[in-house]
């Protein structure tokens, strides 16, 4: 793969997966607190933690 | 300076210098061209100053000397000194030989000590990113948000994951010609020291 190619999939997937991020982030308000919470209760669910 | 007492410097000069042929026939050269000077009209003196001082003469004849091969016993007895000089003094080459090699090597792994952390980090990357990115549907039928947090950071791993392995394999190449550049000049030296040996 040409290195053009290479970087081109790289930045592609950094920027769509910020977005993705932002979005996850928007519907808990942008607070990390929260998110935090969702996802220790969620792991405890699944037995993760 | 007369002329019997020119040839007599000259011959006492040559003589162990040159080989006795050769002296001879120096001597005679020398001799026939004062005397060719001289018939010339020139004074005794005049053509001995003329010819040259014989020192010089004699230094350049003996100059102009092949050197005498080495006999094979000589070279044989001063073989035999720098192999016993070299027995000798191994407690100090020897240790001082493997210090630059220990320094070599040291060297080498600092080399390779990039591209080494240049694997892991992206190896980690990688790994995070697509553990992340199979689990995060797991979550999303308790939390959206977290899925959708969860999923954006995979993708962003792999990303910069995938940055990275460009970024090492570009550093490994300089690495590896490093890498050469440093056992080749470590061989050099290696050879030269043989060779001053030898």
């Amino acid at each position: 793969m040409k290195p053009r190619t290479w970087f081109t999939t790289a930045g592609t997937l950094i920027a769509i997966g910020t977005l993705i991020a932002l979005v996850g982030l928007a519907l808990v308000g942008f607070d990390g607190d929260k998110l935090s919470d969702l996802a220790r209760h969620w792991y405890s669910v699944v037995h993760f933690n | 300076m007369t002329r019997q007492d020119f040839l007599l410097r000259l011959r006492s000069g040559l003589a162990g210098n040159v080989p006795a042929e050769e002296a001879a026939r120096l001597v005679d050269y020398y001799d026939e061209m004062i005397l060719d000077l001289m018939e010339d009209g020139r004074s005794e003196a005049d053509a001995v100053a003329q010819v040259g001082d014989p020192n010089d003469l004699v230094y350049a004849a003996a100059g102009t000397r092949p050197l005498p091969a080495p006999s094979p016993t000589s070279t044989l007895t001063r073989r035999r000194w720098r192999w016993t000089l070299l027995i000798l003094g191994a407690p100090l080459w020897g240790s001082l030989l493997l210090a630059a090699a220990c320094i070599l090597l040291s060297a080498d792994l600092i080399l390779w000590c990039v591209p080494l952390t240049g694997a892991g980090v992206s190896f980690g990357f990688l790994l995070g990113g697509a553990i992340s990115v199979i689990a995060s549907p797991l979550a999303v039928s308790g939390a959206w948000a977290l899925a959708l947090v969860e999923l954006g950071a995979g993708f962003i791993l792999l990303g910069l994951g995938m940055i990275v392995v460009w970024l090492t394999v570009q550093i490994t190449r300089i690495c590896w010609r490093g890498h050469r550049a440093l056992f080749q000049w470590g061989l050099a030296q290696l050879g030269r020291s043989k060779a001053v040996i030898a």
